[in-house]
């Protein structure tokens, strides 16, 4: 007998009645997705952090920040992925969290399309970690910086690992072999200074790339 | 020394004086009121006076009065008023036994005692007594002292505290007018201009869309129109990303909240990439010990230090420092904007940076602005407890 599919529960923080209302719908219509919402932090600070999947949280809310509240569950369940929203790219702000593992941002703008959002609960679920495309290609590499000495080819394999892509996928967008990939993704972490200890370089690399991309 | 402390010296020293001349007076006049009331008034009077025995009281208290008026010019010529306390105890004992020596020595010679040996043993308990009026003198001038010091301290807080609301107000208006300014001019003409493009775009479609007409839309109207929409979408998100963000920045810089290092990292994401940017933050948690009207303070210092480097240094570097310095005082937050470019010309006016060095002076901080190789460099500074700054 075949096992149900794993339903995904997700807690979705969001100040602006309009905008919460409508991940509300586009989510909850989606099948395997449940639900729960919330309006500030006082109000999520309430929920169970063991009985969810996703954070969706919104960057500005009234009484704190997306960032803070999602420090906050993770604490409570380290395997919680968090996913910040925000109208502005205020990427950068990942950069104050020590662990980024399992921590992503996405513009409001990508949130408002089903296909963008659901790719971005899957992939928050899965475990991964990731920022907007339209941000990340919105970015270019500081003058000055480690990105800068990147090849355009290099470059373009770091844009598509902010994006949360893996080797075979980046392959597979940019038509070209997978060793290659693994190739471009060794320079660039060479390009970066990561060595074997380095860890979790895949997480690194997207520090680096909001550190040095502005 | 200035008029204020020559006027303060000049009141100590009269408070001083009129402290041992009451109190020796007080002492004279009870020592010989004294004395009649046990010994009775022939015995005070040993005969010098026989017809008018109230003379020799007369006598008596005058020659007391003599000894204070001693003690006190001592106690100007030893300068005891200014004194340290283990100095002032010293000089007190010499001026005392001057006082009770001369005393004692009058009184010999006026006749109120014919031997020596009496006369000494009376400046034996004499002394003290003069060591104890002008240690009370001493006291009352302390005393005045620290109520002096306290009340000065009051005035300087409550001055402090007026010029800290005048400067915020008026930093507060240049704000909002920064920003009428901004919403009236840049985003309204924007808007104005995406509005006219938009009705534009609709006028277009209906015309190609009237049935019948010969101008029907073609496939490369349709993509022309998309283009325009495009162009119109991009227009609103710069201004949501560019235009409001600088305008929400203006009005509380991005992530204050949250610390001096995200908010000084939000202030460098907006630095074009163009420009190479070395951010080095000494390892200082978020949030951290200043509150937030100092770390504001630090923010706009930062603002400024980049804004002229780009605008007037040309900068083709830029490097943010913030550290935490530990001083006698306390930890000291220092933030400061260096940029390789142009050199300012010197001497140089701050400007608007005056207003923000006044108000960091306020709270025991200070802002430089000096040339520096082929640039600059604009430091701010501010104490993490600003309430115990001198």
């Amino acid at each position: 007998m075949q096992a149900p599919p794993r339903v995904l529960r997700i807690g979705v923080v969001e100040d602006q009645p309009l905008f919460r209302e409508m991940l509300q719908h586009l989510l909850g219509s989606v099948p395997g997705f449940r639900v729960c919402t919330a309006h500030g932090v006082s109000e999520a600070s309430a929920w169970n952090a063991q009985e969810l999947d996703v954070a969706l949280l919104d960057f500005e809310l009234p009484d704190g920040t997306g960032l803070e509240l999602g420090r906050q569950l993770r604490q409570a369940n380290p395997q919680l992925g968090v996913v910040l929203l925000s109208a502005v790219d205020r990427a950068s702000s990942l950069l104050e969290i020590d662990n980024q593992d399992r921590w992503s941002y996405l513009s409001k703008t990508s949130a408002t399309s089903t296909a963008d959002l659901v790719r971005t609960i899957r992939l928050a679920a899965s475990g991964g970690s990731f920022i907007d495309p339209n941000i990340v290609a919105r970015r270019t590499p500081r003058a000055g910086s480690p990105l800068a000495v990147l090849s355009a080819r290099q470059y373009s394999v770091l844009m598509l690992i902010a994006e949360g892509l893996t080797n075979q996928t980046i392959a597979a967008r940019l038509g070209i072999a997978p060793n290659s990939v693994n190739n471009h993704v060794n320079a660039v972490y060479a390009a970066l200074g990561f060595n074997n200890t380095t860890h979790n370089p895949r997480v690194s690399a997207v520090r680096a790339f909001l550190k040095d991309s502005a | 020394m200035s008029l204020s402390q020559r006027q303060e010296h000049h009141a100590d020293r009269t408070l001083f004086l009129t402290s041992v001349a009451l109190i020796g007076s007080v002492f004279a006049i009870g020592v010989t009121a004294q004395s009649v009331v046990v010994l009775g008034i022939d015995a005070v009077s040993p005969g010098t006076h026989e017809l008018a025995p109230g003379i020799d009281v007369i006598v008596r208290i005058s020659v007391n009065l003599a000894s204070v008026a001693i003690l006190a010019l001592c106690s100007v010529w030893l300068r005891l008023c200014i004194r340290t306390l283990g100095k002032f105890f010293a000089l007190s004992v010499i001026a005392s036994s001057i006082a009770a020596v001369i005393r004692s020595l009058l009184q010999l010679v006026i006749g109120i005692y014919d031997d020596p040996v009496t006369a000494a043993s009376d400046a034996l308990i004499t002394a003290p007594v003069c060591v104890v009026v002008l240690v009370i003198a001493h006291v009352l001038v302390t005393l005045n002292r620290k109520a002096r010091a306290a009340e000065q301290a009051h005035q300087q807080a409550a001055m402090r505290a007026a010029e800290a609301l005048s400067s915020l107000q008026q930093e507060e208006l240049r704000v909002r007018r920064e920003v009428a300014d901004a919403l009236h001019g840049t985003m309204q003409q924007r808007l104005v201009f995406l509005s006219a493009e938009l009705e534009s775009i609709g006028s277009e479609i209906v015309k190609l869309a009237e049935p019948g007409a010969e101008s029907a839309l073609k496939p490369s109207d349709a993509v022309a129109l998309e283009s325009r929409i495009h162009d119109v979408r991009s227009g609103l998100n710069s201004m949501r990303e560019q235009d409001l963000r600088t305008l929400s920045a203006a009005l509380y810089p991005e992530a204050l909240d949250r610390g001096l290092v995200p908010a000084i990292r939000a202030l460098t994401a907006r630095i074009p990439a163009s420009i190479p940017v070395e951010l080095l933050t000494d390892d200082i948690s978020s949030p951290d010990g200043l509150d937030t009207g100092s770390r504001l303070l630090l923010i706009r210092a930062a603002e400024e230090g980049v804004t002229n480097a780009l605008r007037h240094g040309r900068a083709v570097s830029i490097s943010l420092e913030l550290t935490r310095d530990i001083e006698p005082d306390g930890p000291v937050y220092r933030l400061s904007v260096r940029h390789r470019g142009v050199r300012p010309e010197e001497p140089i006016v701050l400007s608007g940076l005056a207003r923000l060095k006044r108000r960091l002076i306020d709270l025991g901080g200070d802002l430089l602005f000096a040339a520096e190789g082929d640039g600059a460099r604009l430091s701010a500074w501010v104490p993490e407890d600003h309430e115990r700054k001198p």
